[in-house]
Parts: structure tokens; C-alpha cells; sequence
């Protein structure tokens, strides 16, 4: 019935298929910036080591659930140009992948020990054999470029990658990594990562010399990457709280409340502490450190939401020098040593009032000088030559009136040290060579030397973190959330804890009761206020020209940022004083954001 | 786009346009409205005694658009011009399409029949040859008239005595017939009231689909059938997932409009969603689509929030039987049989289909080292929607106003869809199952159904590290339905027309996703009374009440409309209703750890109603809605619709943002959940915004037919929107609806057979926040707002009938101009997309 019509009208209705069929193709491939090609890094982890404790599970009706190995191998993916500190100035992995004590060692099950009551934890005894196990793990996406990956595996179970108070290893942890040195490491050697590359290398050049590493568009895939955790820790993270303050300096308002350590944005040396190291202390507001916590915030700490109970909250400091990779020691404040601990403030985001979070762009750090408490700083020179670490409970760190601006997400860009004044009150100078300064920080931060900028300039003011770190990393920081009721990022009032009337606890709404709220963990520099009004506002200085390089700061640069409205906007070299570089954009837009911090940091 | 290039096209398409309006100069325009001229036309003639041409008019009517009481008009004209055979010629073809009143009309054949007989004797004994029965179409000579013209002598058109005289009529021989003066060709909708009414007398602003717009534009997609509407949104988000939305509050997954194939709601309860794609019937069985702008949970309880769209597909036993099939770009693919037939009390319509549509865009290729595929996906992955589809419908009247309507379908389906928050690209494979029952009879009618849906789903693509999410959707619906209706008067002249029904649904959902299995029983009751001061003002007073298993309550709808028509084809039109959407399943009992996007090892933990955050007992979404409206059909020549509303939305259920784990809510030992072996980082989910929105706008429609031949539509949509956000309200102020959207067309038929459609389509740009994965490395998933700038498209299509309109060719092009945009900030770019079809019809 339908052949006669269609016959007869073949004449129209072929070409039409035929320009149908020829108009057929596939569709094309247009990713969005969700599905862009990416890489992934597959490997297999290999545990040696004490076995793990082993806890039961508890069902809702309190009887007995499967039990279930305490812990888990947290490996992290660094960026090898924003490694963590005491290596760089990340803030954090790039990504985590975690292997559960239950896959990693389900091959050594039968040896595992058992809990028989719910809830019960059972730990294998002292001297039980240690093993090797081994598990496979994947992590990504993660963009093109090189990367370190460090991990360990986490025996008592208290790692939490978002809490600042447990997102480190702490003492019994068993540490280690991609590493080029897998074998000496677990014998006690300074672990060396090694660098996975994801991504093609391409024939440009980085400034660092390294080629440009480009995704391809099929993704990339790297396996066979071998994660050693073989190097049990020791150390407990150093848990510090403030105790004293001491600021001798002449002529000015001694601060007295540890609750409001308050360093001016111009704050001048009257005298080089370099030039003069033993009158050094007076010339900087000093704190003093105190490891682990108060006495009486200990039995506090122990509660489970706080969950310290997994490391002591009274350890010590271990005080030695810092070394470079060539063993050489390092002073960012000639003659007197860098030491670990280190102690780093770091500025906080002014938006975030739980105080959680730092500035990533740009990162403003002021690095203190750390002593041993009691003793003045000139007893670090003693530290260059030892041979062990010095073991003592509590530290001075000393506020060096000097911060260092960079954009941590920019591996190419200036790291920028401003100070308000290279040279003290009497002339003497505060930095002695520049060149030097910019030679150790070019090698602390694996910048090219030219990258390293000296301004003069007035300190960023606002509320600023410290982190206590350190050589293996472990790290503390104030404030944090056993001292801060938090909910950061939270939109619902329902999430964000509120404390208690009496300010020892926070509660959070739908959850019954209070967790306990650590005092002497609520703490944070200050930066505001001014030492000499009108100093700030007399930047730029003209920058002697004749001096050599050594003797000569660097001229701020014009900061070019995309505002808030989408347009790219040039800015002038200082803000109020303080150089452009070191501003978010927010600030640079409403410099009076800026007024008001320097008038009023402690609100 | 190149500037000068745009001119190009733009003038291209003009000329498209241009040459379609010259076409038309010779050309048949709208069916329905020519036809409905027609038969007016011809009725008229009739009444005036003008047989011949009165009859002429009518045949043209039913040529153009066939309808039974045309047929019906035709034997009553020849009956009464006194040609009693082809009376009789077109009483049998009025009782071959199985008309209700079959037997009424059998027996007027039989009496014009003895008539004519009697003549044909009579004729006989005059001539002196032999008496008997003679065939109607071998009868010659004059034919008497049919008698009465109504059951009580006074029939609205028919004269009072007869053209042609006979012999003596006996009392026993009188037949009555009344003419069918009612427009069978005037516009019917049933949505708005659930009774049949003329648009003009419906009490929201309706649209229809019609038969003729499915046709001449060509179009298979059920959802691009809703663009040239006014106050309807449409936006492409991939291949495989196109969402229609009503007077704005669009989302990724359209979940304010409830959508109805003869009654029955397909909404997907699980997501709040329309799937169109897995629908087991296709535009080829289409009678017409009601489309009814504003709320409508007073009639049709939860979900129809911002609207309703019901799918009216044509009654077994109507309609031709026949096939469509058609092939077009990147693998494009429609394929349609049906068959219909009634005989005598039975009925049936079998339908069958394969649809296969591709994806705009890949948003990733093969072979990536990076990534996982859904499970068979890999090696087509430029497929975006696969539909094979059967169903069946079967009718048998009972009674003289009583039928039973059995029925089912199936379909066997894959989608490709654009998921919620960073689901971006989701896929599902599975298959539908429907069923339905409906008892009809003058007073009282019950209709109940079932669906069933079951299927894999999960990511269409995702890097290694982070899966697929995969998983089995599976739920059951089982819906009955009763409703009383009655038509009465009280006092001298309020005329009541009243609607009461009760309905209940079983929900049974079972998904991983979610936190169990889920069971819920909804019970529903409604009552609506149409009051008639008159002929010229009604008032339309409805109300439900619904209770809602999730929110634990009762949650009443009322509404109100009064209706004053100044003229029979104008109406002036006041209502004021509420409506609520009930959070869906997925938002209601999420439990699903969602994989930190940059974080292989930490997860937020999304939760509904197992959270332990008391603020994620979600309430329902409502909206108080003010609408008025004035349409007028009084001119032949132009018809126009003005519409004017005002929406007030509380409560509207989002995407919370991420809520951070704190030392509260870290539970024990820092969130390892040993179940899947990652980090609990966060806790997400979905919650009510805190802010209220206003929406006001406007909908001017108007619909010209300037020339036999030549149809041409116009809209403008204004939707304005303000946000009161109170202070702490963290909600970020988007525009998810185009502020401007203007839709033309000119639809064309002519008599040689060509025929087509042209359309132009804009929307102003939108402004969309989404949760989306950031890309600054951080875990967090934020809520981000994207730009979406305005776009237009050029449709149309150009056919050919032939042997005798049965068969057809057709080439069918979707964006002209091929204007690359997007539809939405995360869909994939639209392109262009050529068909050619093939249809056939018995």
C-alpha cells in the first residue's frame, strides 16, 4: 500500500535521506571545567610496623557489632611547590585517599586482637612481632604537575582531616611516603619524597627551569607508586599555649594581658637586635610558650568530642637548630639560628570569625624568633653547634616586626618580606645584607633568589594565627576548635556551635549537652595600632639607588587584581602604608577595612 | 558568533518566513479554526434552508477535520432536503465511527430507510412496477423530508415543513432528530476544571498543543512542544534532558509542574521530576496537550505547584492508524507505529516506538585514562536517550454513558540527565511500567493506575578516584481515583456544575540513596462547585486537602475564580489560589556519603530525614498565587489572551550549604565511617531556603489567521522576581527564569500538499546558583552563581502530503541558524539538528 506513493515520490524522498545520512556524525567532545581531563595515582601502600589495636563495634541497641581495626593509612598528595611546613607555605594536602585498618591489614586478621565487650578497644602487647602488610589505594583528580606524597598510618584512630586539633600524626603513628629512601628512612634517615609527575612534560621551561608539564586530553593515570610507612613517631604534635608576655622595649605600653599580644604595624628596633644580640630581647615583644596544656584544661581535654585523649596533652619542645638540605644552619636573623620549634603567624581571614581560617591569598607569615624560655636570645648561638636536641618545656618566641607576603598558589610568584624599616632608630641595621636574607629565603621557599623581595612597608594589621611546628612536621596551632566554638562554613544556625554561658563549653543544636571549650587554646596575635602617627602614611620612600643590592630594598609594585565586579584594576604600590602585595582585594577596594583594623585590631 | 554572519543567518531565515507567507497566499490555514468556520458556516446555510451549500460546507469541515457530528449534521441536512439516500450514505458512516448513541441513530436510519421505501413503492405503484425494499444508493427520484426537526418541533435550524412533499406520514414513522448545533470544532479542555470546557470558561489560563501544532511543526520531543507557549521555560540541558518549567522557579530538575497522561500523573516522586524521555506513548498519539499555567493543587493535590500539563492522547478507536519514522543528525532517531480500530462497543489502540536521541555535546571522550564510565556506556557515548516503548488501550462501553477504559505500556529506557548539585552528568537505564483503569459514567467516574519504574543508575562518567555512585532506583505507585460530578440548579437561575473526589496513593520507593525503604500512604479529597450566575458570570470555587505522609499533616488548597464573560468567545478572568510541592524522596531521606570532590579519602555526609539536624525536617514548598486574565476569541481573524500574575514562594527546598563538621558533630572517633572508609568532613543535604520570592509578570498571547491557509502565533513573557532575604538568611539571590521571552511562528498549509512551520524563540538571560565542585582545590562544595546569557532559535519544518494526505515527507530543523548557546550554565551547547521524516497514514 505505502510502495506506490513512495515510488512515486522516490525522487524526493531519497535525497532527503541522502542528505540526512551525509549530515549524520558523531557528537563532539566539549568538556565544561567539570569533566576536564585530569590524573589519578594508583600505588599500593605498604605497612611495617606494630600491629593495630582493634576495636568493637556497638550497635544501636548496645550489643555487640563487628569489630573493627583502629586507624587508617592517610596518604597525602602534596604539590611539590606547596609542601607543608616546616617544607614550604601549604596549607594543606591537595588530596587524601585513606586505606582502612580493615583492608590494610585484612591478610594478618587471625593475629589481630580481639575485643570482646561493645565499644571495647583491644591493643596487641608490647612485644608482639611487628608486620608488613600492603594495600592498594588511588587518589585524584588531581591537575598537572609534580607532586610529593607523604602519608601515615594513623594507630590510635584520632586523625580527622578537617579539625585542625587532629589532622596530623601524633606519637605512635607510623610515618613515611613516596620516598626515594624508603630503606634508611626506616632506619631513622631524613625521608626523601619522591616526585610524581602527572601531566606531559612540554619543551617550555618554568621559571625554576623545569619543564611545563601539560594534561593531555585523554587524563593521565600514574601507577605503581610505592607508599612506605615504616618510621614509627615519637613525637606528640607540640601542643602550646601562651603563658606570659614580656615586652621591655623603652618607651613603650608594656602589654600585660596574653589575651591582647598587640604588635604595631610600624613597630621600629631601637637599635639593630642583630648588631646587638645580647641587648636583642629588649627590643621585641616576647611571649612565652608553654607546651601542652593547663593543668587545668587536661581532664577537659580528654572528652571524646574534644578527643585529645590520643595524644598527651604535656609534652615538651624539642629545641635545635634548623638545617638546610646541605646541613647548614639557617638564620633569617644573622647571627642568631633558626630553630625548631618554629613558631609562624600566619594573618587570618577577617570574614571568618571563628577564626579558622588564614589568608591564602596573599599569605601574610611573621616568623618568630624561638629561644629557650628564660634565656635570652642570644643563647640560640650556643644551639648552632649541638649535636642533640635540647628538650625543654616551654619556649620564647619573639615577634619579629617583619612579614612575608606571597601567593602560595603561585609558584612563580615574588615572595615579598616587608618591614617597616630595615634600619633600627639609631641607624644600625636591622638587616645587614639583604642579598643574604633573600638567599635564605630563596632556598627555604625553592624560589630563584630574584623572586625574593625586601619592601619597606607597614605590617598587614588584623588577628593573626600561630603554628608551633616541628622538623617532622607536626604542627600545632592557635587558635583552634577545642579553644573556639566553631562552624565555619556552616550556613545554618543548627551547625554553627554556640558556647555556653559560662564560656566552657560550646553546644551545637541538635546535638544533646556541650563538648568542653579549651581556654588557653582561644588565642591569636594581634597586629594594629601604630607606634609613631603619620609614619605609615610617609610610604613609598625614595629607594637609594646608589646603595648596592645588598644594602638596598626593593621598590613596591603596583598590584593589578580583578575587583569584585569582574574588572581588572590596577592599584597603587601602598595602601595606608602597607604595600598593595601584601592586601586581599576586598581590603584594596575598601581601604577603610584597612583603616579600621589598624585603629581596632582586637574587634 | 561573527556579526556579519548573524545577518546572514537572520536575514536567512527571513526569507524562510517570507517565502512560507507567500506559500500560504494558496495555502489552508489552522485546521480546527477553518473547519470550525466551516461547519458554522454550513450550519447556518442549513438553518436557512440553503441544503446544498449549507451541506457542502459541512463535507468541508470534515475533510479538513474529521468529527462524527459533522457526519451526523450531514445526514440531517439530507434528511431534511429530502435525499434520503445519502441521508442514509452519511448516518452509516456517523455509525461506523461507534458513536455512543448508536442505537438512537440505528433507529433513524431504519425509520428514513421505511421512509424512503415507502417512497420507492409509492413511486413503483405510480409507475405500476414492483414494491419492495430499495438500496439507497440505487434509489433515484424524489426524497421526502425526515419529519420534525426536533423532539419537540421546534429544532433550532431545520424549517418546519418539508422541501419535497410525500404521502400522508404516520405518527409511528416521526422521527426525531435535533441537530448537533454544539462546536464540536471550538477548543476543549478538561485539566483546568477536570471537566470538559472551552478554554474561555477555564479558570486559569490554558493552552493547547493541538494535533495540527505536533504535525506541521514536527516535532517529536515532547518538551520542545512547550516552547512556543507563553509563560512556559524550556531549557535544554543535554541530549537527553530537556526540563520545562512554568512561570519561572526553574531548577535542574523541574520539579513544579505536574505532568498527566490522560490523568495519570508520571511525576517521579523520588526526584520531583518529569522523566518525558521514558514516557511508553509518543507525540504521534497525541489528540492535544493542555498545558494550565498557575497552581493547581486545588484539583490535583501535591506538585502542581506552578502548573499542570496533561497529555490527552487519542480515545482508541479514533485517530488513524498509520506510522512515523524519521533519521536526522548524530544518529537521531523516531520511530512510531499505531494502530486503532473500533468495532461496535470495543475498542482498541496498540502503539509502539523507538526513539533515539544523541547528546549535544561529550562532555568526555573514550578512552580517558582518568575517568570511569557507566556500565556500557563507553562505546556510545554521544547517546543520549534510548526510548523502545509499547502500549496498549483498550475501551468497551457498558451503557449508554458508561465505559471501561484497560490499559498499559512499557518502556525500556536510557538517559542521560543532568543530576543535582555536582551530579552533573547522571545516567540511568531501566524500565517503566504502567497501568491504568478508568470507569467512566455520567455521574460517577473512577480511575486508577500503576507505575513502575526500576533501573540502574549513577554518574554518566567520573574520575577514578571518586565512582559512580552507582545504584537502584526502584519505585511503585498505585493511584485510584473517584469522583462524583452533578449538574443542578438552585433557586431560580444559579446553576451549580459540582465535582467531588477522593483519591488515594501507595508510594513504595526502595534506593540506596536513601536511608531504607520507604512506604507511604497519601490520601486526598477534593470538591469543587462551578456556580453560573447566569450566562455571563461564574464563579469556580475548588478546594483540597491532602494529607502528606512526610510532613505528617493535612495540608488543605483552596481555590477561587470568577469568571465574566462579556461576550460568549471573551471572559474576563479573577483567581486567587495556593499550591505545595512536597519534598521529594531523595530530599527527603537522603543518606548518601558524597565523595569530597578534590579529596579521594574524605566525604560530606548527605542526609534527609536521618540527619540528626532537626532543621532538615523539611516542610513543604508553598505558593500563593493572583492571577489575572483576559482572552477573547470573538474575531475569526485574531484571537488574544492577556494574563497578568503575581506568585508568592515560601519554603522553596534547596541544596543546603555544606554544614563543616565540628568538634560536636565529629561523633566519636573524628568520622572514619568503616562502611565506606573516608572522612566525614561535612554534612550536606537539602533544607528550605529562608528566603521569600516574588514573582510578577505577564503573558500576552495572541493567535492571528489572516488568510484560508496561514496561522500565525505572537507571545511575550515578562517574569520579574524579588527576593526578601532575611538578615543571617544565607541565600544567594539568583534568576533562574528569563525576565523576557518572545515566541512567533507562522504555520502554513496550501493545497498541493506543502505545508510547515516556522518559529523564533528568545529567552533574556538567567543567573543560576548551583552547588557545584569548586576548583580551587578545596573540599568543599560550593554554591556558586553562573551566568546563562540569552539565546533565540530558529525552528521550522517543510513537509509534502500526498496520496491523498496519507502519506507525508517532512524535513524538520532545530536551530536554524545554528546558534551555539546553552540553555542552562552547566547543559550542554546546543547546536543544530536536522530530521527527516517518513509518515504514513491508513
Amino acid at each position: 500500500m505505502i510502495r506506490a506513493p513512495l515510488s512515486k515520490h522516490a525522487s524526493t524522498v531519497v535525497p532527503l535521506f541522502t542528505l540526512l545520512a551525509a549530515a549524520c556524525g558523531d557528537v563532539p567532545v566539549k568538556p565544561n571545567h567539570f569533566a576536564e581531563p585530569s590524573g589519578n595515582v594508583r600505588g599500593t601502600v605498604t605497612y611495617t610496623g606494630p600491629l593495630p589495636c582493634t576495636q568493637l563495634g556497638v550497635r544501636d541497641d548496645g550489643s555487640p557489632g563487628l569489630p573493627h581495626v583502629v586507624g587508617a593509612a592517610e596518604i597525602l598528595v602534596f604539590k611539590s611547590n606547596l609542601l607543608p611546613p616546616p617544607d614550604g607555605l601549604g596549607r594543606s594536602a591537595r588530596s587524601l585517599a585513606v586505606v582502612p585498618g580493615d583492608v590494610l591489614f585484612s591478610s594478618v586478621q587471625s593475629l589481630l586482637p580481639n575485643p570482646t565487650k561493645p565499644g571495647e578497644i583491644a591493643c596487641p602487647a608490647a612485644d608482639a612481632p611487628h608486620v608488613t602488610v600492603s594495600a592498594e589505594w588511588v587518589v585524584g583528580p588531581l591537575p598537572a604537575g609534580r607532586y610529593q606524597v607523604r602519608g601515615f598510618y594513623d594507630r590510635d584512630g584520632d586523625f580527622s582531616p578537617l579539625l585542625k586539633v587532629h589532622q596530623l600524626p601524633t606519637a605512635g603513628d607510623v610515618g613515611g611516603g613516596a620516598l626515594t629512601n624508603a630503606p634508611e628512612a626506616a632506619l631513622g634517615a631524613a625521608p626523601r619524597y619522591a616526585t610524581i609527575i602527572i601531566g606531559e612534560e612540554t619543551s617550555a621551561l618554568d621559571p625554576q627551569g623545569l619543564p611545563v608539564l601539560k594534561m593531555p586530553a585523554a587524563g593521565a593515570l600514574v601507577e605503581g607508586v610505592s607508599v612506605t610507612l615504616g618510621r614509627l613517631l615519637d613525637t606528640s604534635r607540640p601542643i602550646a599555649h601562651v603563658t606570659e608576655v614580656l615586652d621591655e622595649r623603652v618607651g613603650k605600653e608594656h602589654v600585660t594581658d596574653i589575651a591582647r599580644i598587640t604588635m604595631p604595624i610600624d613597630q621600629l628596633f631601637t637599635t639593630s637586635p642583630t648588631m646587638n644580640v645580647a641587648q636583642a630581647d629588649k627590643e621585641f615583644i616576647r611571649m612565652t610558650l608553654r607546651a601542652g596544656l593547663p593543668e587545668a584544661e587536661r581532664a577537659a581535654a580528654l572528652d571524646p568530642r574534644i578527643a585529645l585523649q590520643g595524644m598527651p596533652p604535656y609534652d615538651n619542645f624539642r629545641l635545635f637548630p634548623v638545617r638546610d638540605a646541605d646541613g647548614v644552619v639557617v638564620r633569617t636573623t644573622p647571627p642568631v639560628p633558626d630553630t625548631f620549634p618554629q613558631v609562624i603567624f600566619a594573618r587570618l581571614d577577617p570574614a571568618d570569625t571563628d577564626r579558622q581560617t588564614t589568608f591564602g591569598n596573599p599569605a601574610v607569615i611573621i616568623q618568630a624568633v624561638v629561644s629557650e624560655s628564660g634565656r635570652p636570645i642570644s643563647s640560640n648561638l650556643s644551639l648552632a653547634n649541638a649535636t642533640t636536641q635540647k628538650i625543654v618545656p616551654s619556649v620564647q618566641a619573639s615577634l619579629r616586626p617583619s612579614a612575608i607576603c606571597a601567593r602560595p598558589e603561585d609558584p612563580y610568584g615574588t615572595i615579598y618580606v616587608v618591614t617597616p624599616s630595615v634600619n633600627a632608630i639609631d641607624k644600625t641595621p636591622v638587616i645587614a645584607d639583604l642579598d643574604a636574607l633573600r638567599a635564605v629565603l630563596a632556598k627555604r621557599f625553592r624560589r630563584p633568589f630574584t623572586d625574593i623581595k625586601v619592601l619597606e612597608g607597614c605590617i598587614p594589621p588584623g588577628k593573626y594565627s600561630m603554628n608551633v611546628v616541628h622538623d617532622t612536621g607536626q604542627a600545632w596551632t592557635l587558635p583552634n576548635e577545642a579553644g573556639v566554638c566553631t562552624g565555619v562554613g556552616g550556613s545554618l544556625a543548627s551547625t554553627r556551635e554556640r558556647p555556653t554561658p559560662d564560656g566552657t563549653g560550646c553546644t551545637l543544636e541538635h546535638v544533646p549537652g556541650s563538648r568542653p571549650r579549651l581556654p588557653s587554646q582561644d588565642w591569636n596575635l594581634f597586629v594594629g595600632g601604630r607606634s609613631e602617627p603619620g609614619y605609615c602614611e610617609a610610604f613609598p620612600l625614595a629607594i637609594d639607588a646608589s646603595l648596592p643590592s645588598s644594602k638596598r630594598v626593593d621598590a613596591a609594585p603596583e598590584v593589578e587584581r580583578v575587583t569584585s565586579t569582574g574588572q581588572t584594576k590596577k592599584f597603587a604600590a601602598y595602601t595606608l602604608g602597607i604595600p598593595s602585595v601584601c592586601l586581599t582585594t576586598a581590603e584594596l577596594e575598601r581601604p577603610e577595612l584597612i583603616a579600621k583594623r589598624v585603629d581596632n585590631p582586637w574587634e | 558568533m561573527p556579526k556579519r554572519k548573524l545577518h546572514t543567518r537572520i536575514l536567512g531565515g527571513l526569507s524562510v518566513a517570507t517565502a512560507l507567507v507567500a506559500i500560504s497566499s494558496t495555502a489552508l490555514g489552522d485546521d480546527r479554526t477553518e473547519a470550525r468556520k466551516r461547519f458554522k458556516n454550513g450550519m447556518d446555510l442549513i438553518s436557512r434552508g440553503n441544503y446544498d451549500r449549507g451541506i457542502a460546507e459541512l463535507k468541508k469541515a470534515y475533510e479538513i477535520k474529521p468529527h462524527p457530528n459533522v457526519l451526523f449534521n450531514i445526514g440531517r441536512a439530507y434528511a431534511e432536503s429530502g435525499d434520503l439516500e445519502n441521508a442514509i450514505l452519511a448516518y452509516k458512516e456517523y455509525l461506523a465511527s461507534g458513536p455512543p448513541d448508536a442505537d438512537e441513530v440505528a433507529k433513524i436510519v431504519a425509520q428514513i430507510q421505511k421512509r424512503l421505501d415507502r417512497q420507492k413503492a409509492a413511486l413503483a405503484a405510480a409507475q405500476g412496477g414492483p414494491t419492495g425494499p430499495a438500496s439507497p444508493a440505487g434509489a433515484t427520484g424524489p426524497a421526502g423530508p425526515t419529519g420534525p426537526t426536533g423532539p419537540t418541533g421546534a429544532g433550532p435550524t431545520g424549517p418546519s415543513t418539508p422541501r419535497h412533499e410525500e404521502g400522508p406520514d404516520k405518527s409511528d414513522d416521526k422521527v426525531a432528530i435535533a441537530a448537533r448545533t454544539e462546536d464540536v470544532f471550538q477548543e476543549t479542555v478538561v485539566t483546568a476544571s477536570r471537566a470538559a470546557q472551552s478554554p474561555i470558561d477555564a479558570p486559569n489560563s490554558t493552552s493547547i498543543i493541538t494535533e495540527q501544532d505536533i504535525r506541521l511543526s514536527g516535532i517529536t520531543k515532547w518538551q520542545e512542544l512547550f516552547r512556543r507557549l507563553a509563560g512556559v521555560e524550556v531549557n535544554i540541558m543535554t541530549g537527553g534532558d530537556t526540563e520545562v518549567s512554568i512561570r519561572g522557579f526553574n531548577s535542574r530538575l523541574s520539579n513544579k509542574m505536574l505532568v498527566l497522561i490522560d490523568y495519570r500523573s508520571v511525576y517521579i516522586d523520588l526526584l520531583a521530576s518529569t522523566f518525558w524521555e521514558t514516557f511508553p506513548v509518543d507525540v504521534e498519539q497525541v489528540e492535544r496537550i493542555e498545558v494550565v499555567r498557575g497552581p493547581g493543587s486545588a484539583l490535583y493535590g501535591a506538585n502542581a505547584f506552578a502548573g499542570v500539563i496533561n497529555i490527552i492522547t487519542k480515545k482508541p478507536g479514533e485517530g488513524r492508524s498509520g506510522f512515523r519514522t524519521g533519521i536526522g543528525t548524530n544518529g537521531n532517531f523516531f520511530g512510531s507505529v499505531t494502530t486503532t480500530k473500533r468495532d461496535g462497543e470495543f475498542a482498541y489502540r496498540a502503539s509502539a516506538g523507538y526513539t533515539q536521541e544523541p547528546k549535544w555535546t561529550k562532555e568526555v571522550g573514550r578512552g580517558r585514562n582518568d575517568v570511569v564510565y557507566f556500565p556500557g556506556t563507553e562505546k556510545s557515548l554521544g547517546l543520549a536517550s534510548q526510548n523502545s516503548r509499547f502500549d496498549l488501550q483498550v475501551t468497551r462501553r457498558l451503557g449508554k454513558e458508561t465505559e471501561l477504559a484497560v490499559g498499559g505500556g512499557y518502556a525500556s529506557v536510557f538517559r542521560n540527565l543532568q543530576g543535582i548539585g555536582p551530579f552533573n552528568e547522571y545516567a540511568l537505564r531501566g524500565n517503566l511500567l504502567d497501568a491504568e483503569m478508568a470507569l467512566t459514567s455520567r455521574h460517577l467516574s473512577v480511575r486508577s493506575f500503576i507505575n513502575y519504574f526500576d533501573a540502574m543508575a549513577g554518574k554518566a562518567h567520573e574520575n577514578a578516584g571518586q565512582g559512580l555512585y552507582l545504584s537502584r532506583p526502584r519505585t511503585y505507585v498505585f493511584d485510584v481515583f473517584a469522583e462524583y460530578t452533578d449538574q443542578f440548579k438552585t433557586g431560580a437561575s444559579l446553576g451549580h456544575d459540582v465535582h467531588v473526589g477522593v483519591n488515594y496513593r501507595l508510594k513504595e520507593v526502595n534506593w540506596s540513596y536513601l536511608d531504607r525503604e520507604r512506604k507511604e500512604n497519601w490520601i486526598g479529597a477534593f470538591l469543587q462547585d462551578t456556580m453560573k450566575f447566569g450566562k455571563s458570570v461564574s464563579l469556580v470555587l475548588s478546594g483540597r486537602a491532602d494529607y502528606v505522609p512526610l510532613l505528617r499533616k493535612i495540608v488543605p488548597s483552596p481555590r477561587g475564580a470568577l469568571i465574566i464573560k462579556p461576550t460568549d468567545q471573551s471572559a474576563v478572568r479573577f483567581s486567587a489560589s495556593t499550591a505545595f510541592r512536597t519534598p521529594s524522596f531523595l530530599e527527603s531521606y537522603l543518606d548518601t556519603p558524597i565523595i569530597a570532590p578534590t579529596s579521594s579519602g574524605a566525604q560530606l555526609n548527605s542526609r534527609g530525614k536521618s540527619s540528626p539536624d532537626a532543621q532538615v525536617d523539611l516542610r513543604r514548598e508553598r505558593v500563593v498565587s493572583l492571577d489575572a486574565g483576559y482572552v477573547n476569541q470573538d474575531s475569526d481573524l485574531v484571537n488574544f489572551e492577556v494574563t497578568g500574575y503575581y506568585l508568592q514562594v515560601k519554603d522553596l527546598v534547596g541544596l543546603v550549604d555544606n554544614r563543616i563538621v565540628t568538634p560536636n558533630s565529629a561523633y566519636g572517633i573524628n568520622g572514619l565511617d568503616p562502611e565506606t572508609g573516608r572522612y566525614t568532613v561535612g554534612w550536606g543535604g537539602f533544607g528550605n531556603q529562608c528566603a521569600t520570592y516574588n514573582a510578577y509578570g505577564s503573558e500576552l498571547s495572541t493567535r492571528v489567521f489572516p488568510t484560508e491557509g496561514l496561522d500565525l502565533f505572537a507571545n511575550y513573557t515578562i517574569n520579574l522576581q524579588s527576593v526578601n532575604i532575611p538578615a543571617g538568611c544565607p541565600v544567594i539571590k539568583d534568576q533562574k527564569t528569563s525576565k523576557h521571552k518572545v515566541n512567533a511562528g507562522v504555520q502554513a498549509r496550501t493545497k498541493p500538499g506543502i505545508g510547515g512551520e516556522l518559529t523564533f524563540h528568545y529567552a533574556s538571560e538567567q543567573l543560576w546558583a548551583e552547588q557545584q565542585v569548586p576548583t580551587d582545590g578545596s573540599i568543599d562544595i560550593q554554591n556558586r552563581l553562573f551566568a546563562q546569557p540569552g539565546y533565540f532559535l530558529v525552528n521550522g519544518r517543510v513537509g509534502y502530503r500526498f496520496d491523498k494526505d496519507k502519506a507525508e515527507v517532512s524535513v524538520v530543523g532545530f536551530n536554524l541558524l545554528n546558534n551555539q548557546h546553552r540553555q542552562h550554565p552547566l547543559g550542554q551547547k546546543v547546536g543544530q539538528r536536522i530530521m527527516g521524516f517518513v509518515s504514513y497514514k491508513f
